[in-house]
């Protein structure tokens, strides 16, 4: 299970065992889990908003859902910081989407979106799945693995994309379309 | 499912999860998904497919008070959902002592509270408030209550509309204490022998609001309280810690 920048001395099994308390009600696990993942959730809900006082409030209501909803934690189906990540990245896109606004108040430094070529391996782990879906994406027509990681990183939506890389929307339709069909095939090879 | 189906349904499953639908199509998906368990399927591998991405979103640090927040809205939940009194302990009971012959005395004041711990173990005072009994002319006016740190420092000053059961608590001197938060009680004989948390007073900058979930009537007769408490509110569901003395005041004589 990927297993993105925690805290050592926590793992999925850990994790999965206090998300298990937390759907008892037990607020020390919930602090505990709290304590051990905000930063990483903040940091994906910060990355799209780019707004302190907005993510903030998004991340609250995050880790209200996620005591809410921990007795739907299943761990046959994510890892439980993909669990916890996804809460957090759909809640923050809802938040960009329903309120009709930029994704951020900055514009997106594309120079800052991950590549693989200028990341020495020593500082940077990568899990498995990210080998995986890196492997697949090197099979994409440039630049629609920047295009793909802009979106799902930067929270951009096909307006936006459209705009950051001077294509029609149609043809930011096209290229997901076209990179999601071979993505399909490669990772479930 | 024909060949068509299963790639719409791979196309939106993967949109969705990477975030590019619009308001609309993220709506539809969100509603068809609970509905189509195939669609459900596709995005929860695409969730995996492209979870890996997540390596790359670095950590940030919120604001070091948010956890207490997520916990006061908790707390606030719990309160709200309560419909009958806990079964409570009569130690905490006890540390509440309703001095309302003090309050006859006074002339001006018509709302009273002092209290004293009973918990001679670990010396802990819990401070209570409590209102006057309403005359005539006056059950719309809100209450005032001083809590007082001391005898010339205001911590916190709380009003209080019964009518719409708004509390407002605005810190007035308080300060946050490392590894504790205020706690804000109710304590009625109509909703149970022990005190009923209100909620964590985490932020002690700005004015707290919190909407109290009792009858006017029950609101009427309660006394308040706040207590020191250890971070993420009392760990026994009534007050522990040390308390601050306050003084409850009418707006209207």
């Amino acid at each position: 299970m990927n297993q993105p920048n925690l805290p050592e001395q926590h793992t999925s099994e850990s994790l999965s065992r206090l998300l298990n308390q937390v759907a008892q009600k037990d607020k020390h696990a919930f602090s505990v889990l709290y304590e051990a993942t905000h930063r990483k959730l903040f940091g994906v809900v910060y990355r799209i908003l780019k707004h302190q006082a907005l993510s903030e409030e998004i991340l609250q209501e995050v880790y209200l859902k996620i005591w809410d909803k921990a007795s739907s934690y299943s761990a046959s189906v994510a890892s439980p910081m993909t669990w916890m990540i996804t809460i957090a990245r759909n809640r923050t896109i809802d938040e960009v989407r329903r309120n009709q606004i930029p994704s951020s108040e900055e514009d997106v430094d594309f120079d800052a979106i991950p590549d693989d070529s200028m990341m020495p391996d020593e500082t940077f782990y990568k899990s498995r799945e990210l080998v995986k879906l890196e492997a697949c994406l090197d099979g994409l027509d440039s630049p629609r693995a920047e295009m793909i990681k802009a979106a799902y990183l930067e929270g951009l939506s096909r307006q936006e994309l459209a705009e950051h890389f001077h294509q029609p929307i149609g043809t930011i339709k096209t290229w997901l379309h076209r990179s999601i069909k071979q993505l399909q095939g490669c990772m479930t090879l | 499912m024909n060949k068509d189906d299963e790639v719409n349904i791979n196309l939106q499953a993967a949109e969705y999860v990477l975030g590019t639908l619009d308001k609309a199509e993220r709506a539809f998906v969100e509603n068809a998904r609970l509905n189509r368990p195939e669609l459900q399927q596709a995005i929860n591998q695409w969730q995996g497919y492209f979870s890996g991405l997540n390596d790359y979103s670095t950590e940030a640090t919120p604001r070091s008070e948010l956890f207490n927040d997520i916990l006061a809205k908790l707390d606030q939940q719990d309160s709200n959902l309560e419909s009958t009194p806990n079964i409570t302990t009569a130690m905490a009971a006890d540390n509440i002592i309703d001095l309302q012959s003090i309050r006859r005395k006074l002339k001006r004041w018509r709302l009273i509270a002092i209290s004293t711990s009973a918990i001679a173990a670990c010396l802990a005072v819990f401070m209570v408030v409590k209102p006057p009994v309403t005359l005539n002319g006056q059950s719309n006016a809100p209450f005032v209550a001083v809590f007082q740190a001391d005898d010339s420092q205001p911590a916190f000053i709380m009003s209080l509309d019964i009518n719409t059961q708004q509390l407002t608590v605005r810190p007035v001197m308080a300060q946050e204490q490392a590894g504790k938060t205020y706690q804000l009680w109710i304590k009625s004989d109509d909703i149970g022998p022990a005190p009923k948390s209100l909620g964590l007073l985490t932020n002690v900058s700005a004015p707290i609001q919190k909407r109290i979930g009792y009858e006017a009537g029950v609101i009427r007769n309660a006394t308040f309280g706040i207590s020191v408490e250890p971070m993420g509110g009392s760990p026994t569901g009534s007050p522990t810690g040390p308390a601050i003395h306050g003084k409850l005041y009418p707006t209207a004589l």
